[in-house]
């Protein structure tokens, strides 16, 4: 009953949505090579391998169907519309990156993610237990909520990923896209095609060129440096050694004993770091540090950088980027889970607020019963947080608790 | 003209020879004229030296034409006899000589045999940094994907606006790696038909020096209808376990557990009720999933379980592989540990590999 409301409260704005605004609606480049998908609002159900060669046809589809989310493959194909993946003649694909707040840790999950067991009842914040503390089930249900702060931390992701981008892989910014997914995070379309053609082994080798999986230092040149001319020469055509000096500079500024016994140095090696931290951050970028710290030889320093390379990293999806099938999100669609479009950051990524600038409904207010929801923030205003009442709240509020599945319409 | 002729010797695949060669107007049935005798030996000769040396030498001793014309004559010899270690092995050789030449050629010779026979875009950067060459991101990629020592993995490279830096040494090892597929592709594409009675006969000696040299077949692994849960590698071992618990496992995981186990010759019935341990399973979408898996539904393919660095790229290696040895795949570990298995089996019998899976299951 309550769900039968809020599905036909979300068709009919979903349906309005795409009606009045299907300019917002972003076409990938050769849309007839792409294949399209899209799941049911009702039932969830994916309804693939679709094809459709200009917007009209596109537009008009979603506005009959009204899908909760739509998407198009990154891959382009001889007949995207073949029912078989091998009947549609892969020709190459975009490169993608997700970063998601799933993959990110950060502390204010604790706060706003919360689990219910499906068995018992019992409920708890933060990331769901395996088992139920109480009554021991695995069918644990979870609730991921989003906040400023997890969307920042995806931000800061995302940042770190377009240096590797740029400066690494000498893309320039035409070929690149930011976009806010509409959730918990970002995406970045990389339309090049000298990269185009990669297959999935080379896919992989760029996704942990990204995340810094399997990085050795020594490869890099650092642990047997002579001074500040090799330093300078390896700079000028190694971002990743780059990355490692300043890492590694900001690790040793900061770090403290207990930092450093945790990478895994001995306690008398952590003291000394620390001790002569001065001498090590003057000698840093004459590439004298080797021999500043005495008792740290070169298995320490590769530990130091290690910690570097693992903040330096940007951490991606590493399965998107590796598939070369993959259905992404359709630029400029709305978010089943949220009712915000899936957003261009079209200026600068720093300044750009995803909790206002991803509002797809600006009008009007609804009144729904909401059964719990933490205190959250759309456009500039807060709201919450609420338990088991009822509310009346600007369009784009009331969406995001019915998307979330915390609220009724009434 | 002879200095060019000289260069289409050396590099013989690139698409300068190719149009060289055209431009000649010969048939195979040519070279049963005296004249060509000569480089009919020489094409014999260039594929004995692949499966004696692994390498073709590069006769410089030899009139250009004779090297230049004996390629395409080797490469039509390798495809009529349609063996698949001998194009292999003979795509290899020629690459291993390229690469050989190119060692003592000028960077501005290296770059052009880059540039025509690959179409890679690359430039000398000399010694001032301490790499010689950089190399497009993409074409590295491509070419360097294939080789699996940590050097060549991307994140050891230095990688800086979109191009790889090199040393010569690297450089060549990568285009000689470039070559061999063009190789490969070449003698996919060369004349196959009724060869003429002159070089039927050196096909017929090929033959049997092939078959000397063949290296001994893979000794077939299934200990059939008996799976070792004891010889699978650490990942799969710590996929299976989880399942046997209910427990929820990652995607991959479980694309690669269904995909080993349907491999080594587990029914699919048997997976299915791997995969309905987990409380909320659905018994319909699973089997649905599994029959895809195992090539009965979709797209028809059967799949085979992601290699080793693939699970490693998605954190479901298990102790970066330290208990595997050299192996780059789960079935390879599988298949070893099975030999070893079942040498031991012969004698002791110990009961732990004895287990079917059925049983377990």
């Amino acid at each position: 009953m309550e769900r039968g409301r809020n599905l036909s409260f979300l068709r009919s704005l979903f349906r309005k949505f795409y009606e009045e605004n299907g300019a917002l609606l972003e076409t990938p480049s050769s849309m007839e090579r792409r294949e399209f998908g899209f799941l049911t609002l009702d039932r969830r159900i994916m309804v693939r391998h679709l094809s459709f060669e200009k917007k009209d046809e596109l537009l008009e589809f979603i506005v009959d169907r009204v899908p909760s989310d739509c998407y198009r493959s990154a891959a382009y194909y001889m007949d995207p519309g073949a029912p078989e993946m091998s009947g549609k003649g892969w020709l190459g694909a975009d490169l993608v990156f997700d970063i998601d707040a799933d993959h990110i840790p950060s502390p204010c999950k604790e706060e706003h993610d919360r689990w219910r067991c499906l068995d018992c009842g019992e409920e708890g914040k933060g990331t769901a237990p395996d088992l139920c503390p109480r009554c021991g089930s695995k069918r644990i249900e979870e609730r991921l909520w989003f906040c400023s702060r997890c969307l920042e931390a995806a931000k800061l992701e995302t940042v770190k990923l377009l240096d590797f981008l740029t400066s690494d892989f000498g893309l320039t910014y035409d070929e690149l896209k930011v976009y806010f997914s509409g959730h918990r995070g970002y995406h970045v379309h990389v339309e090049s095609e000298a990269l185009r053609s990669l297959g999935q082994d080379a896919r992989r080798e760029i996704a942990d060129y990204i995340t810094g999986l399997g990085i050795d230092p020594s490869m890099h040149g650092l642990l047997h440096l002579r001074g500040e001319d090799e330093l300078s020469k390896l700079l000028e055509c190694s971002s990743w050694a780059g990355r490692l000096m300043r890492g590694g500079y900001e690790f040793i500024l900061e770090g403290s004993v207990e930092d450093f016994v945790r990478i895994g140095l001995s306690k008398y090696q952590a003291s000394a770091l620390v001790e002569n931290r001065d001498v090590v951050l003057e000698s840093w970028w004459k590439g004298g540090f080797l021999k500043s710290v005495k008792g740290l030889g070169r298995r320490g320093w590769a530990k130091v950088f290690l910690e570097a390379a693992r903040r330096e990293a940007a951490l991606i999806d590493t399965v998107v980027t590796t598939d070369v099938h993959r259905l992404i999100r359709l630029e400029g669609s709305l978010h089943g889970k949220t009712g915000f479009r899936k957003t261009r950051v079209s200026g600068s990524l720093e300044s750009f607020d995803p909790l206002k600038e991803a509002i797809a409904f600006n009008r009007g207010e609804v009144r729904i019963h909401v059964e719990k929801a933490p205190e959250f923030r759309v456009g500039d205003s807060i709201y919450g947080p609420y338990s088991d009442e009822d509310v009346e709240l600007p369009t784009a509020a009331a969406v995001l608790l019915v998307c979330k599945g915390l609220a009724y319409v009434v | 003209m002879e200095v060019s002729r000289e260069k289409l010797a050396r590099y013989p695949f690139t698409s300068e020879a190719a149009e060289y060669i055209k431009a000649r107007g010969l048939f195979l049935s040519d070279f049963e004229k005296p004249e060509f005798q000569v480089v009919v030996e020489r094409a014999e000769e260039r594929i004995r030296e692949a499966l004696e040396k692994g390498v073709v030498n590069y006769r410089g001793d030899v009139v250009a034409d004779v090297e230049i014309l004996s390629f395409p004559l080797a490469l039509a010899l390798v495809n009529s006899i349609q063996d698949n270690f001998l194009k292999h092995r003979y795509a290899l050789a020629e690459s291993e000589r390229a690469r050989r030449i190119l060692a003592n050629e000028e960077p501005r010779v290296v770059l052009e045999v880059a540039r025509d026979a690959l179409g890679w875009k690359a430039r000398f950067v000399g010694s001032k940094l301490m790499y010689d060459y950089a190399l497009d991101l993409g074409s590295y990629l491509e070419v360097a994907s294939v080789f699996h020592h940590e050097r060549w993995k991307l994140v050891n490279r230095p990688v800086k606006d979109g191009y790889v830096y090199l040393t010569s040494r690297e450089f060549t090892r990568l285009i000689a790696e470039g070559i061999k597929g063009i190789i490969e592709d070449e003698i996919e594409a060369s004349p196959r038909g009724r060869l003429p009675p002159k070089l039927g006969e050196v096909a017929d000696r090929i033959r049997r020096l092939l078959s000397e040299k063949r290296p001994a077949s893979e000794v077939t692994e299934v200990v059939k209808g008996r799976v070792v849960v004891e010889a699978f590698p650490p990942c799969i071992k710590s996929f299976y376990q989880a399942l046997l618990k209910g427990e929820h496992l990652p995607h991959v995981a479980r694309f690669a557990i269904t995909s080993f186990l349907l491999n080594i010759g587990v029914e699919v019935e048997e997976v299915v009720k791997l995969f309905t341990r987990i409380p909320d399973a659905n018994e319909r979408i699973t089997r649905y999933q599994v029959e895809h898996i195992a090539g009965l539904r979709g797209s028809k393919t059967k799949y085979t379980p992601p290699k080793c660095e693939t699970l490693k790229t998605h954190g479901l290696c298990v102790e970066g592989g330290r208990f595997c040895g050299r192996v780059k795949h789960p079935l390879t570990y599988y298949r070893r540990a099975l030999r070893r298995f079942g040498r031991v089996g012969e004698r002791e019998k110990p009961e732990l590999s004895e287990e079917p899976i059925q049983e377990v299951l």
